[in-house]
């Protein structure tokens, strides 16, 4: 099946396409549950989280155009969401302990914009733009950078067990090298075509979108 | 997975060079491609390239299984798209309400493209304004009137097997003119009310829409976005 960016399933899913949201749901779970995985939360808290940050792009589909821009999107409104119950988390255990105004220290900082927060979202994102590569590169491709970087066909020394994986993926073993090198360089093409390692500059920051990710209130 | 030893004079291959990338390659494989990328930048873009794109993936992959949420969370949020799929409901949701009101109200929604022949008032007179399609296999005027909406259509096949329909909507009373024209867009909607296409009406209430296969009702929308009439799509053998 061929790759279908971003934006055709914004577009899909404005037009009322659920099958649509369930794609963009399953291509960006790890992206929002790595930003939620970098906060201490407790398990029921992440996945509350979780919800919200795309029961958010719901409510902002109309917004949200540049599929370019919808994992800096993501990102961003997960690390915004984290701050805001650990702010509340702390509130309620600094109100039950009577110490001063819990918020004084933190009013007005957008978790976004530190250095820790611009790094999670920046990782989060770089990871995505991988995670997509691989999508893009699809069939055999994808599947025998997985099972070779992935470690799950690994032989008892940990090299990559090439009779199980030329089996696996019904090739020849001798033509794993030729394939490997070809898959190689399609990737590094294409992750260089999605602007990977760019520092971000190739592609839109959340902010650029049209609407913006959720604000901290 | 080594490539074959071979003399340092030799350019390395992609093999040579995705070996380094993954970490497989054997000493002299390797040393020829460190010389090779000092000596050629294009070998050294290729290499760096396929090292970012190794790196990456093993980052990635490695870590697949840790950063994967449970099921039930993914499930969960799979099942907003109901919310998604409402989308589609609030933007039809007309349809329903005003198919039924007609029905009470004795209106029938003319089945205007199934009827055969021309009916109503005013289809021989369109039949000018609809010039031009003369290298059409077959066309059917027709006209239909519901609440105080007439619309008055051709349906057209031409001759490759595509399908247009090109028409006027204009208020009752009015004679096409601009003054009794209506305004907003008429869309070809497929099975589960999906748009497959649509056509907005001109300054004279006329438009010429492709009808996309698979379309099974035509509706029109004003320009306030409001559905105000659903006409159910025939299937053109079935008439």
């Amino acid at each position: 099946m061929s790759f279908v960016p971003d934006e055709t399933l914004l577009e899909r899913c404005r037009d009322g396409d659920s099958a649509a949201w369930e794609a963009l749901v399953r291509r960006h779970r790890r992206l929002v549950w790595s930003v939620l995985l970098k906060h201490r939360l407790r398990e029921e808290e992440r996945e509350d989280i979780f919800q919200q940050v795309f029961a958010a792009l719901v409510e902002h589909l109309d917004g949200v155009r540049d599929g370019k821009a919808l994992p800096a999107w993501l990102a961003t409104t997960a690390r915004r969401l984290c701050w805001r119950a650990a702010q509340r988390a702390r509130s309620a255990r600094e109100s039950a302990l009577g110490v001063g105004a819990p918020e004084d220290d933190v009013a007005g900082i957008d978790p976004v914009d530190t250095r820790e927060g611009r790094e999670v979202v920046e990782t989060a994102t770089e990871r995505q733009l991988v995670r997509e590569g691989l999508e893009r590169l699809g069939g055999k491709c994808r599947e025998l950078l997985e099972a070779l970087f992935g470690g799950s066909m690994q032989g008892a020394s940990g090299e990559p067990n090439y009779a199980l994986i030329a089996e696996r993926l019904g090739i020849r073993v001798g033509s794993i090298g030729p394939t490997r090198a070809r898959c190689l360089e399609k990737l590094a093409r294409v992750l260089g075509t999605l602007g990977f390692g760019a520092g971000g500059d190739a592609r839109p920051s959340a902010g650029t979108a049209e609407a913006r990710p959720l604000e901290e209130s | 997975m080594q490539s074959e030893p071979s003399s340092s004079s030799r350019l390395p291959s992609s093999e040579d060079l995705a070996a380094v990338a993954f970490g497989d390659a054997a000493q002299d494989v390797a040393r020829r491609v460190d010389e090779a990328a000092k000596r050629d930048p294009a070998i050294a873009a290729v290499l760096r390239g396929m090292r970012v794109a190794a790196e990456a993936v093993r980052t990635e992959c490695t870590a697949a299984s840790e950063l994967e949420p449970p099921m039930d969370a993914v499930g969960r949020a799979i099942a907003l798209g109901a919310r998604v799929a409402a989308r589609r409901q609030r933007a039809f949701g007309a349809v329903a309400s005003i198919g039924s009101a007609l029905d009470t109200a004795g209106a029938a929604i003319a089945s205007w493209l199934g009827l055969g022949p021309a009916r109503g008032d005013g289809a021989d007179a369109e039949t000018a304004a609809l010039a031009g399609f003369r290298d059409d296999r077959g066309a059917d005027a027709v006209a239909g009137t519901v609440g105080a909406l007439t619309l008055r259509a051709e349906r057209i096949e031409a001759e490759d097997g595509s399908e247009r329909v090109v028409g006027e909507v204009a208020r009752a009373g009015g004679t096409g003119g601009a003054g009794g024209a209506m305004r907003g867009t008429v869309a070809a909607l497929g099975a589960g009310q999906t748009v497959l296409a649509r056509a907005e009406l001109d300054h004279f209430g006329m438009f010429t829409l492709a009808v996309p296969a698979g379309t099974a009702q035509l509706a029109l929308v004003d320009r306030a976005g409001e559905v105000v009439l659903v006409i159910e799509w025939p299937a053109r053998g079935g008439r």
